[in-house]
C-alpha cells in the first residue's frame, strides 16, 4: 500500500519468464485492444467532448495515458492527464470535488477513498452504463465490491495488490520446515530459521499509519477475531481478541525480527527481505518485481510463495486498490459522462488488461489474466495461486470502508508502533486508541449513529 | 538678490518639517519593516482567529462557533499534545545546551591548538551548517540502520550485538538531540571562536603571574567575559534547536509511537497529515510560538547578556 512507482517496476517481472513474449503474439494483444474500441464507443461519437484525469504516475496508468490516442482517434474526445505526486493526489481531487470546481471528469482513487467521496456525492454510480462487453463478472468480486457503496459500483481498478507470505524456500527446506499455514506455525518457523546477526526469522510493518503497520497489523486483528467497531460507532478494537492479536505481532516482531523492526515501514521491511536478511515477509503484492529482479534483489529464485497464515478465526490478507471514478460535477445524462465511463471501461477492459500484461507491467484485476497462460508464461505458479487464492478470501470491510477511516487508522497505528517497540502493553495501546478515536468520533457527530457496514465478527 | 530673496520666502515650512522627518532614523528600515508586517502579521492573527474557533476540515459544512481555550485544552490536555509539548522543551533546551558546551569546546580547541590552521579547520568544521536538515535526517536514519547502516555494524563488531538506535523510545530521543546538536554546534563554534580570540590578554597574563591555572583564567576570566556572547549563541543555537521538524518526521516520524512528536509534528499530523483538525492546529501553533517567545526572555534573563562585566 502507498507504493511508489518503482515498486511496480514492472519490467523486471520478465525476469522470471521462461518462454517471453514474441513480438508477433505481443501484437496480438494491441490488435485485440484496437478491435475493442467499436466496443465501446461509435466513431466521432463524443467530438468535441474533453476529459481531464487527476492521476498520478503507476505503470498501469503510463500504459493507460500511452493508449489514449486509440480511444480518442475512434471517437473525437479529447483526454488529459494531469499527474500529481501521490501524496497530493487526494487533496487536490478533495478540492475540486468538495467546491464542485468541474476541474476533471474523472479521479484517480484509492479503494477506501470510495466511502467518503461516494457518500459525500463526489462521484457517480457506473452500474447503468458499464457495457456487456466490459465483461465486470470477470473482474475479482473483492474489487467489485470495495469500489462500492450502498449497492452501487463506483469505480473500474486499474491497479490491485492483496497481501501474501513471502518465504525463503531455501532457509525452510534446510530447517526441514513446511509451510506455514497457522501463526502459530509462522511464530515456530520464525524462531527457528533466526539467525541473528545475519539473519532474522521475519519482518513485519511496524511503522505508525493507516498505510503502513495497521495494513497488516489488522490480519492479526481478523485472524484472532477482533473487530474495529461496535453497531453504534464505538470502537471495540480493545477487545480480548484484538490485544491477543496484537501481541501476537509484537512478539513475532520482537523475537524473530530485526532489531529494530518495530519501526519499520514497507520500504525496510522489502530491502531487507530482498537482501536476504530475512527469511520471510508478509507483504504486497506489489512487491513480487523488485523481489525477483537480480538488480535488486539477493533472493530471485529462492522465494516461496502462499497464502497468509491463518489465525483461530481464518486467514485475513489485506487489500489495497487503485481505480478510476467519474466526479460528479459531470451531468450523468450529458455526452461528457457516456465518454468518461466509456473510455473508463475501455481502459480497464479485458483486452487492456492482457496487452498490459503483455508488456510485463504486473498486477491482476481481472480473473481471465490472472488464470491465463500469459501469466502463467511470466510468473511462478505459486505466486499465481496465492494472489487468486488471497483475492477470493480478502474481505471488502477487512478495513472499516468508511469515510473516517484513514483518521482512526493513524490514530491506531501510532498506538500500536509502541506496542512493537515494547514501549507500552497491547491492552494499554488500544485502551488509549480506542479513546482517542472515542473523543474523535464525538466531534465528528458520528458517536451513537449505527454503523454502516457489516464488521467480519459481530455481524455473522 | 532677488533668487536669493525669493528662495527665502519661498522655504515653507512643512517642507522644513519634512526634511527633518527624512533625517529620522526611522525611515531607512521602514520599507523592511511593513513588508515584513504585511507578511507576518495577518497570517498570525488568522492563526490566533483560528484557534479559538471550530474549523475542522473533515467537517466542512459545520458552522463555525466560538469554543474559547477549547482548543488550547485539547492539546495541553491530551496525552499526546501534552508528551509533544515536553518533547519540544527536552530536545530544544537539550540540544542548545549541548551545542553551545561542544561549540565552546571545539571553539577552544581551535584557538589553542589550530595555530596556523585555525582558518582552515574552521571551515570544515562548518561543514555540517551547510548540509540541508531533511539531507541530514535521511543520511542519518541510513547510517544508523540495524541491518546496513555502518553505526550498528561497528558496534556489533565489537560487542557482538545488534542494536537499533532509534528503535526505543530513550534511543530515538538521544539520537534527535544528538543529530541536532551535530548540525547545529558549528554556529556556536564560530561565535564563540570569535569572541575567545577578541578577548583581552591582560587579565589573564596577570591571573597567571598570580599563579592561576588554565582552569581557573577560564571559569574566571574567559566565562564571564564571554556571558553576552554566549547567550546571544544560546538564542540562536534554541531558535534553531527548536525547529526539529527534518529529525522528527524522517528520522523517527515521530516514533517508535509517539514517543518523539514534537510540536511541529504534532501540528503536521494534527492539522494536515492524519487528521485535519485546523483550529487544534492553530492552538498548537500559538502555544509554540509563546513558547519561543518565553525561551527566548529566559535565556537572556538568565545570561544577562547586557551586563558589562569587562570595564
Amino acid at each position: 500500500m502507498k507504493l511508489t512507482k518503482r515498486h511496480f517496476a514492472a519490467a523486471s517481472v520478465a525476469a522470471v519468464s521462461a518462454l517471453g513474449m514474441t513480438a508477433a503474439s505481443a501484437q496480438d494483444y494491441e490488435g485485440a485492444v484496437k478491435a475493442s474500441l467499436a466496443d465501446f464507443a461509435a466513431p466521432h461519437a463524443y467530438d468535441g467532448v474533453t476529459i481531464t484525469v487527476a492521476c498520478r504516475h503507476l505503470p498501469a496508468m503510463d500504459f493507460i495515458e500511452s493508449h489514449k490516442a486509440l480511444f480518442e482517434a475512434q471517437t473525437g474526445v479529447k483526454i488529459s492527464f494531469t499527474d500529481y505526486p501521490e501524496n497530493d493526489l487526494r487533496s487536490h481531487i478533495v478540492a475540486d470535488a468538495a467546491n464542485k470546481a468541474g476541474g476533471f471528469q474523472l479521479y484517480c482513487l484509492d479503494n477506501n477513498y470510495i466511502p467518503l467521496f461516494a457518500s459525500s456525492g463526489w462521484v457517480l454510480p457506473l452500474d447503468s452504463s458499464i457495457k456487456p462487453a466490459y465483461k465486470l463478472d470477470d473482474v475479482f468480486d473483492s474489487l467489485k465490491q470495495s469500489y462500492s457503496w450502498d449497492g452501487k459500483l463506483y469505480g473500474l481498478s486499474i491497479y490491485s495488490e492483496v497481501t501474501i507470505l513471502y518465504y525463503r524456500k531455501d532457509l525452510l527446506d534446510a530447517a526441514k520446515l513446511s509451510v506455514p499455514t497457522t501463526i502459530a506455525e509462522l511464530e515456530t518457523a520464525a524462531n527457528k530459521l533466526k539467525n541473528p546477526p545475519r539473519t532474522f526469522g521475519i519482518a513485519l510493518r511496524g511503522l505508525r499509519g493507516e498505510g503502513m503497520n495497521v495494513y497488516t497489523w489488522t490480519e492479526w486483528l481478523r485472524s484472532y477475531g477482533g473487530d474495529f467497531l461496535g453497531p453504534n460507532m464505538e470502537p471495540a478494537f480493545d477487545s480480548p481478541a484484538a490485544i491477543e492479536g496484537t501481541e501476537h505481532y509484537a512478539k513475532l516482531i520482537q523475537d524473530a525480527g530485526p532489531p529494530g523492526s518495530g519501526t519499520w515501514g514497507w520500504p525496510q521491511v522489502s530491502s531487507s527481505f530482498s537482501a536476504g536478511r530475512v527469511a520471510m515477509t508478509i507483504e504486497s503484492t506489489a512487491f513480487y518485481p523488485t523481489f525477483n529482479d537480480p538488480k535488486q534483489s539477493n533472493v530471485t529464485g529462492k522465494i516461496g510463495y502462499a497464502v497468509v497464515p491463518a489465525g483461530p478465526k481464518g486467514a485475513y490478507p489485506a487489500n489495497y486498490a487503485i481505480g478510476l471514478a467519474v466526479a460528479s460535477s459531470v451531468d450523468p445524462s450529458s455526452k461528457t459522462f457516456e465518454a468518461a465511463s466509456n473510455f473508463l471501461q475501455w481502459a480497464t477492459s479485458q483486452q487492456m488488461e492482457f496487452a498490459r500484461t503483455a508488456q510485463n507491467i504486473g498486477n491482476e484485476d481481472r480473473k481471465s489474466v490472472n488464470q491465463s497462460d500469459l501469466l502463467k508464461g511470466k510468473l511462478d505458479p505459486s505466486y499465481i495461486k496465492a494472489v487468486s487464492d488471497g483475492q477470493a478470501i480478502t474481505k471488502k470491510d477487512y478495513r472499516p470502508m468508511i469515510p473516517q477511516w484513514r483518521e482512526m487508522g493513524d490514530i491506531i497505528g501510532a498506538h500500536v508502533e509502541s506496542v512493537f517497540t515494547g514501549s507500552v502493553s497491547a491492552k494499554e495501546a488500544l485502551t488509549a486508541a480506542a479513546a482517542e478515536t472515542a473523543d474523535r468520533f464525538k466531534a465528528l457527530g458520528l458517536t451513537g449513529k449505527p454503523r454502516q457496514y457489516k464488521e467480519l465478527f459481530a455481524d455473522q | 538678490m532677488s533668487a536669493t530673496g525669493t528662495l527665502t520666502l519661498a522655504r515653507p515650512r512643512p517642507a522644513f518639517r519634512l526634511a527633518s522627518w527624512f533625517r529620522s532614523p526611522w525611515l531607512v528600515p521602514l520599507p523592511g519593516f511593513v513588508l515584513l508586517a504585511l507578511l507576518s502579521i495577518p497570517p498570525f492573527l488568522y492563526a490566533v482567529y483560528l484557534s479559538f474557533v471550530n474549523v475542522d476540515i473533515s467537517l466542512p459544512n459545520a458552522p463555525i462557533r466560538f469554543v474559547g481555550f477549547a482548543n488550547y485544552i485539547h492539546v495541553l490536555g491530551s496525552e499526546v499534545g501534552f508528551h509533544a509539548l515536553k518533547i519540544t522543551l527536552l530536545v530544544s533546551f537539550g540540544s542548545t545546551f549541548f551545542c553551545i558546551a561542544i561549540g565552546l569546546l571545539i571553539a577552544y580547541l581551535i584557538h589553542l591548538f589550530a595555530g596556523r590552521l585555525s582558518g582552515f579547520v574552521t571551515v570544515l568544521v562548518l561543514i555540517p551548517l551547510a548540509v540541508s536538515p531533511v539531507a541530514m535526517a535521511l543520511v542519518f536514519s541510513l547510517m544508523l540502520d540495524p541491518l546496513y547502516g555502518p553505526v550498528p555494524q561497528v558496534i556489533e563488531l565489537l560487542t557482538g550485538v545488534l542494536i537499533a538506535p532509534t528503535g526505543t523510545a530513550t534511543g530515538a530521543l538521544v539520537t534527535i538531540i544528538f543529530v541536532q546538536t551535530w548540525q547545529w554546534s558549528p554556529l556556536a563554534v564560530i561565535l564563540l571562536l570569535g569572541g575567545i580570540k577578541s578577548l583581552p590578554v591582560e587579565p589573564v597574563e596577570a591571573a597567571k603571574i598570580d599563579g592561576a591555572t588554565f582552569w581557573d583564567t577560564f571559569w574566571h576570566i574567559d566565562l564571564p567575559l564571554l556571558r553576552p556572547l554566549l547567550a546571544v549563541a544560546a538564542i540562536f543555537e534554541f531558535i534553531l534547536c527548536s525547529q526539529v521538524f527534518a529529525a522528527t518526521e524522517l528520522l523517527t516520524n515521530g516514533g517508535p509511537g509517539n514517543a518523539t512528536v514534537d510540536l511541529s509534528l504534532y501540528i503536521y499530523k494534527i492539522g494536515i497529515a492524519e487528521s485535519l483538525q485546523t483550529s487544534v492546529a492553530a492552538a498548537a501553533g500559538v502555544i509554540m510560538l509563546l513558547l519561543g517567545l518565553f525561551s527566548t526572555a529566559v535565556w537572556l534573563k538568565v545570561a544577562k547578556w547586557d551586563t558589562q562585566v569587562y570595564k
